[in-house]
């Protein structure tokens, strides 16, 4: 085999070639990149310091700042208004390039509101602004960028882009992909910090190592959630690769986001293309190998004491009970941890096992990956109790929870980072254990190792070691971190930055376009005192940041810098995913404002999108379609990518639907179409409509309502498939006496999200009994209900149209509590009244337990009301009993209507639907008796309806419901106006000048 | 070179905007550039003049993925030694691998399969799949597959994208990447599964992790609404939705008018009538009852375990046949496959549901002249181990299993590649999945370590730099 030499082969490739990527260099790359690891190991027998060549110590990123001077321009036009324009001019002048005028007061607000808030202004301050600009431009600039800066809203937008660097995610990736319920403080800090404008020097040292530098302060612990942002693998068996790969995402991310290097290539090798021995690599992990993850409250002194000394309350008054459930649970914890640990390979085995005094830090760093894994296993040991035991074990636990009043809430838990021991591990080769390494910067910068805090200048209990790190990353001279921030400040103003590529200023990214405006703005920031609210007004009161964007370029432009790489005007950027779901909202006047707090779930939330719930896996409805980040990898530049599922989700989705209609009946309330298409207009674009667009959207109006008048036919979509109703085993409960062993299983989302019961015209009356067999999956996180059947619309209107009732089970959020089996009804009550009510039995229904359920519902005569009878029966539990509780009401009349059709696992209306098996289901026609019941000793025999899903015959009334997915909303044929005034309102949110910023 | 079909943009950034609104491709035009700068010689072909690294029959691939593992052990790769050995623990002359649920010392599992040879090359295949049988002729059998996962989560993922670890583009990604689509009326790389339940990594398996999302798989659904947001919503006529796209297509062309530079505009004015197209195409392409009765019973459709394996098969087919580039049909989704214990009664099921509709596949392909240019691939993301788990099962085994390849130039009635004796551990001639990849990607004439994309610096490969083509698979 040939002497691999990569310098020569690079140097060959380089020579007087630009790192622009060109073909020929590209190629380059490749050739180098497909030489095995392994065969760069001669050339790694060298010092480091030796292996970087003359030429790359010359790459301009690497050497220090330079202190440029504002270039001198003759400025005859007197456009520049700081030394930015000076900059900016001093590369057109030379090209004969002009640059382009002021954009106008409505582009410059819009721009400005997406900068620095992420969402559009509205109408009313669009003309306040244009007002004030024509009186004094430059002052009006200034007032509202003041504005925005001080507005809460800045945190949101600037947050957001923080944790698209970051890679921000509240879950641990992976299959299970679980929730991480306080990751949200983290990202609440970040946006609080940005408000205050924390100097961005501390911004950073907190995040990498707030634990060491302000120990005693709540929001310096809460900034190191940065470090706890890995990928996280519940049930890997290989804890030492684990504990490697979380390692290196922490030193890979740092490397890209902080300091611009994709020090990640030199993992396995020196760096192909620039000047970092693979012993950076692990010099730079070396700083951050004593992590420790820390699940900790972020309090002050005193809400600690206190907590503790509530805690120590709630300890001392449980204590006999819990030391009775300890020593149950011995035995079974021992076993469950037993099982657990040998999963783990023998050596792992024998190091969880090694004495406390004999373990390392790196030992205890992998002992705890194993012990999340035996915690999990002991945590179900209560499920291995039987019989007499377990029945004790139950009381104690309602005892238990009776001392809940005297247990002390939470506060502010987070996850922060601390060090496992003074003595942190060095960095190692995970294959070639024997090399180690201390920590230490690029040695192209500083080859000797990094010196590390004496004990008396850092906490006890930590090494100092990411404090000296985050010291050297946050130096007003850093030539790499202020270079990068100050081009990402840039980039957001910009649409690019001056390196284009934004997490790669090595030799395989971009070179600056203006290398002297980035060493200014890099050493500005440090001598703003690292305020970023002062770089932004810096930069958004320059000429250059207003320019136009639409503009004819002139000859020299057109010749010289066609692609507008100097900036002779402004560039024309895409809504982020975020923006356009936020701008959709503020257009319908819906937005809610409300900040911070734990994510959101669901589609249809008005929060803004930096609140939704952000699991890894799946994504959001905007985040998924329209490019957002992926949570795995840093995000410095969002891609815009433009397919056919975006047009066809902002045609057709829900959401848009909603907000379209809500646009739509704003503009209706105006008198005329004149004054609703203004509106409509208002509302999304920010303007009044040209002449000609009104007229074509009164054309528009007129040819919607013509269509709406035309008859319905049936959209030519494919033939329908079978709506036959699947069945599957039903799990937990092997006896079919009264199940027949079969299920529908009936899933949100899925295409069994509810059935319907046809032809069944309300035979079952107002004095009528439902049962089903069933096992439920889960509740709603809010609080909906699990619908069990239903003949409902749930309009929420209270009137003779609403009539109905609904079997079902609360979810979480429920002001009856989770897992309670209520009736709901809306009804005419005693007083001959349209009337809504919660019947409640506060029988609880568990998850993931076959369960009979009735509910026997009469109505009242007269002055009474009437009742519901529930029963409840565990099936699960031979030797469990039937609970009965009789609920009063206050319904006489009818609750129902002929013409609401009758669901099994859901509603005549969307959502609040089951989420389970259900394995019978029998309506009857009267007040059933309690021996009458499925599981009484003589079952009635003459219900309307029973299935148990094995009978054919009877599937066949049985159909499944059209799924909600997207949750379409019909349009209501009777109002031609609001209709074609929503699809008027729709296509404006569909409109290219909605979607960018000029 | 002259390509009259490729202009060269005006920068990158136009391209890929351009190329986004067609789902165009954008690696195709790199490769053309780098190409020709280093003065290589683009070939073309038949398929709309992309140039073809290699020599590339496939135009199209059906990845067939048994999700959760099925038994090499018990369908393809048949051990005498194991049988003997049934009850005892592994030989001291094997190397303990670490298995997943820790079970290395538990006894030999023997398999109960009848075997016999089939075809011209006498290719081994068990009696749980009757139909496979009748296909041997076509398919060649790699009997050397390994992988570096070794539970579900890292071993999909690898499967799929090439990597244990989430975050890179899935190998459908990388080719549509590669060549573009045929039919912009449809997507170009689908997916298709057989239940309600997800596979595991979810929608990572079909997404393009750094790459942007141009080339992601759709998750085509059962039932009437096939894609997300497909269906106008109720009340909306087509004739309705037509206006309504004319009125945002008259709005958008006057915003464009005094911005001719920006080729994103009308990019997206074009997405709206692809999405508008792609409304009426692809409940045509879906539709299944276009099939005739003998077709349908030919893949099982209605058949009492096969249906819903049967459907995706005929659907696969139906949409390669429109030009989709990738399809990717889970069977077993939500890891079925995965026989811990009791692989008698889980296989018998899994292959009851599969066999038939795979072998149909093949069958039908190959009436239609379809098979030399369709490259049909199944396999699980690992096989089975020859120890036994919970007495009646066996455990994953990523360092030998089997997979088999059809079609797009692939010589059937091969089998390439041996585990050792007791089917544990590949020994001859091993297969990586990076290899499988690149043996992929070759069938479609991509070289996989040219295919490129820049990520944060970084230039990235579908094989991470390490596949081969396993040349023999084409004879």
């Amino acid at each position: 085999m040939p002497e691999y030499s990569p310098s020569s082969l690079i140097a060959a490739l380089l020579s007087g070639g630009k790192a622009r990527l060109s073909p020929a260099f590209a190629f380059g790359l490749l050739l180098l990149a497909i030489v095995p690891p392994g065969l760069a190991t001669a050339q790694e027998k060298k010092a480091p310091v030796d292996r970087i060549r003359a030429e790359d110590r010359d790459y301009w990123f690497f050497k220090p700042l330079t202190d440029p001077r504002v270039p001198a321009v003759k400025d005859a036009g007197g456009w520049a208004r700081n030394e930015i324009d000076q900059f900016i001019l001093g590369k057109l002048e030379p090209k004969g390039i002009a640059p382009a005028p002021a954009a106008d007061a409505r582009t410059l607000i819009r721009r400005a509101y997406f900068d620095l808030t992420g969402l559009p202004p509205s109408h009313e301050e669009i003309q306040a602004f244009s007002k004030a600009y024509a009186a004094n431009p430059d002052g009006a600039v200034a007032d509202l960028i003041d504005d925005l800066l001080e507005s809460p809203q800045y945190g949101e937008r600037w947050g957001r882009i923080w944790l698209d660097l970051v890679r921000y995610g509240e879950s641990n990736g992976y299959k299970a992909d679980e929730y991480r319920p306080h990751m949200w403080r983290y990202r609440d800090w970040v946006i609080r910090s940005l408000n205050a404008d924390m100097p961005y020097d501390q911004f950073v040292r907190w995040q990498l190592a707030g634990d060491e530098i302000a120990p005693d302060n709540p929001e310096a612990l809460t900034a190191t959630g940065y470090l706890r942002l890995w990928p996280y693998e519940s049930n890997q068996r290989n804890a030492p690769s684990q504990w490697n790969i979380i390692l290196e995402d922490i030193t890979d991310i740092t490397g890209s986001v902080l300091m611009g290097v994709s020090i990640g290539c030199a993992k396995c090798h020196d760096h192909k293309f620039d000047p970092i021995p693979r012993d950076d690599y692990f010099r730079m992990q070396a700083f951050f190998t004593g992590v420790y993850p820390h699940d900790t409250m972020a309090t002050t002194p005193a809400e600690r004491a206190a907590y503790d000394a509530q805690q120590a309350k709630w300890e001392t008054a449980t204590a006999e009970i819990r030391a009775e459930m300890d020593r149950m649970l011995e035995k079974p914890r021992q076993s469950a941890a037993a099982g657990q640990v040998k999963q783990f390979s023998p050596e792992l085995q024998a190091l969880y096992h090694k004495p406390e005094a004999e373990r390392t830090p790196l030992d205890l760093q992998i002992r705890m990956l194993i012990q999340r894994q035996v915690d999990i296993s002991e945590a179900k040991a209560d499920s291995k109790l039987k019989d007499e035991t377990k029945k004790r074990y139950t009381e104690l636990q309602e005892k238990l929870k009776s001392f809940d009043n005297l247990k002390p809430k939470p506060v502010n838990e987070i996850y922060a980072i601390r060090d496992i021991r003074p003595d942190i591990p060095p960095a190692r080769i995970l294959d070639e254990p024997e090399r180690q390494f201390r920590p230490g910067f690029l040695t192209i910068l500083d080859p000797g190792d990094a010196s590390l805090p004496k004990p008396a200048e850092r906490p006890k209990d930590s090494s100092g070691a990411r404090t000296t790190f985050a010291n050297w990353v946050t130096r007003a001279d850093n030539p790499l971190s202020t270079r990068v921030i100050a081009n990402r400040l840039w980039h957001y103003h910009f649409g690019i930055g001056i390196v284009e590529s934004a997490n790669d200023f090595g030799k395989q990214g971009y070179l600056p376009t203006h290398p002297e405006l980035l060493d200014w703005l890099a050493r500005r920031l440090p001598a703003e005192g690292w305020s970023l609210k002062a770089m932004h007004r810096l930069i958004m009161n320059s000429s250059t940041w207003r320019q136009a964007s639409v503009t004819e370029p002139g000859a020299a432009a057109e010749e010289n810098d066609p692609d507008n790489h100097l900036l002779w005007r402004q560039r024309v950027r895409r809504l982020e995913a975020e923006q356009l779901r936020d701008a959709t909202l503020a257009s319908s006047r819906e937005l809610d404002p409300k900040m911070g707090g734990e994510g959101v779930t669901g589609e249809d939330t008005k929060r803004r999108a930096i609140y939704q719930r952000l699991m890894k896996n799946p994504r959001t409805l905007f985040l998924n379609t329209f490019d957002g980040p992926d949570g795995f990898n840093s995000c410095s530049r969002r891609d815009v990518t433009t397919i056919a599922p975006q047009a066809l989700m902002m045609l057709n989705n829900g959401f848009l639907t909603q907000r379209a209609r809500q646009i739509a009946s704003l503009a209706a309330a105006e008198k005329d179409d004149a004054g609703a298409i203004d509106k409509a207009f208002a509302l999304t674009l920010g303007r009044q409509p040209t002449g000609e667009e009104e007229s074509q959207a009164r054309d528009f109006l007129a040819i919607i309502r013509e269509e709406i008048a035309k008859p319905a036919t049936p959209p030519a979509a494919a033939p329908k498939p079978e709506p036959k109703v699947k069945t599957t085993a039903f799990k937990g409960f092997p006896e079919t006496s009264f199940t027949g062993g079969q299920a529908v299983n009936i899933q949100p989302d899925s295409l069994y999200e509810k059935i319907e019961i046809r032809d069944l015209p309300r035979p079952e009356g107002d004095t009528f009994t439902v049962e089903a067999v069933l096992n439920l999956d889960s509740l709603y996180p809010d609080a909906s209900v699990r619908t069990i059947a239903s003949r409902w619309n749930n309009s929420g209107d209270l009137s003779v149209d609403s009539y109905g009732w609904s079997l079902g089970i609360t979810s979480e959020k429920s002001k009856y509590q989770p897992a309670n089996l209520i009736v709901q009804i809306t009804g005419q009550d005693t007083a001959g009244n349209p009337r809504y009510e919660v019947v409640a039995s506060d029988l609880r229904i568990p998850k993931q337990t076959p369960y009979y359920v009735a509910a026997v519902v009469e109505v009242g005569a007269g002055k009474d009301g009437g009742t519901v009878t529930f029963h409840a029966r565990n099936l699960a539990d031979p030797k469990a009993t039937t609970q009965t509780v009789v609920v009063p009401h206050s319904f006489t009349g009818p609750v129902s209507l002929p013409e609401r059709r009758l669901f099994l696992g859901g509603r005549d209306a969307p959502h609040h639907l089951f989420d389970g098996a259900i394995a019978r289901f029998r309506l009857s026609n009267r007040a059933l008796e309690t021996k009458e019941l499925l599981i009484g000793e003589q079952p009635a025999t003459d219900a309307l309806v029973d299935a148990n899903f094995t009978q054919p015959a009877l599937t066949e009334k049985l159909v499944r419901a059209e799924p909600e997915a997207g949750a379409k909303v019909a349009s209501k044929p009777a109002d031609p106006r609001l209709n074609s005034l929503l699809d008027l309102s729709l296509a404006l949110l569909n409109s290219n000048e909605f979607l960018y910023i000029d | 070179m002259k390509l009259s079909h490729f202009e060269r943009p005006r920068s990158r950034r136009d391209f890929l905007a351009r190329a986004g609104a067609g789902f165009g491709s954008v690696a195709l035009t790199d490769l053309l550039f780098r190409q020709g700068a280093l003065g290589a010689k683009a070939t073309t072909n038949a398929i709309g003049n992309l140039p073809h690294h290699g020599k590339g029959k496939a135009k199209s691939v059906i990845f067939l993925f048994m999700e959760g593992g099925p038994s090499h052990l018990d369908s393809f790769d048949p051990k005498p030694l194991l049988n003997k050995l049934a009850g005892q623990p592994l030989p001291a002359s094997f190397n303990r691998p670490l298995t997943a649920m820790g079970e290395q010392e538990s006894p030999l599992l023997g398999d109960k399969r009848v075997w016999k040879q089939f075809g011209q090359a006498g290719t081994w295949v068990s009696d749980w799949l009757p139909h496979t049988q009748t296909i041997v002729d076509d398919i060649c059998v790699i009997r050397s597959c390994k992988q570096d996962g070794l539970n579900h989560v890292g071993s999909v993922c690898q499967m799929n994208t090439g990597s244990i670890l989430a975050g890179r583009p899935s190998l459908g990604a990388w080719s549509v990447y590669g060549l573009g689509t045929e039919n912009e009326n449809l997507p170009s790389f689908v997916v298709l599964k057989d239940s309600d339940a997800m596979p595991f990594n979810g929608t990572r398996n079909w997404g393009t992790g750094f790459m942007p999302s141009t080339y992601q798989g759709t998750l085509f659904r059962f039932g009437d609404e096939p894609v997300a947001d497909l269906n106008n919503p109720a009340g909306v006529s087509r004739a309705r939705q037509r206006k309504r796209i004319d009125f945002i297509n008259q709005l958008n062309r006057a915003h464009a008018a005094p911005r001719p530079r920006q080729s994103d505009l009308e990019a997206r004015i074009a997405s709206f009538e692809l999405a508008y197209r792609m409304q009426a195409e692809i409940p045509l392409a879906v539709n299944l009852d276009e099939e005739p009765q003998y077709i349908k019973d030919l893949y099982g459709v209605d058949g009492e375990k096969t249906d819903a394996v049967a459907r995706n098969c005929l659907l696969a087919r139906r949409l390669v046949e429109r030009g989709v580039r990738f399809v990717e049909v889970f069977c077993g989704t939500g890891s079925k496959w995965d026989a811990h214990s009791g692989i008698e009664k889980n296989h018998t099921d899994r292959f009851a549901e599969t066999d038939q509709p795979v072998a149909a596949l093949i069958k039908d392909l190959k009436q239609r002249g379809l098979l030399d240019e369709t490259l049909v691939i199944w396999g699980g993301e690992f096989g089975r181990t020859p120890m036994s788990e919970k007495g009646d099962g066996r455990d994953h085994n990523p360092w030998g299993f089997t997979m088999w390849m059809a079609g797009g130039g692939v010589k059937g009635g091969q089998v390439l590649g041996a585990t050792d004796e007791l089917g544990l551990y590949a020994v001859e001639e091993p297969q990586h999945v990076h290899d499988l990849h690149a043996t992929v990607l070759h069938a479609l004439g991509l070289d996989a370590l040219e295919l490129v994309y820049m990520n944060n610096g970084t230039e990235e490969n579908p094989v991470i730099n390490q596949g081969r083509p396993y040349l023999k698979v084409f004879g």
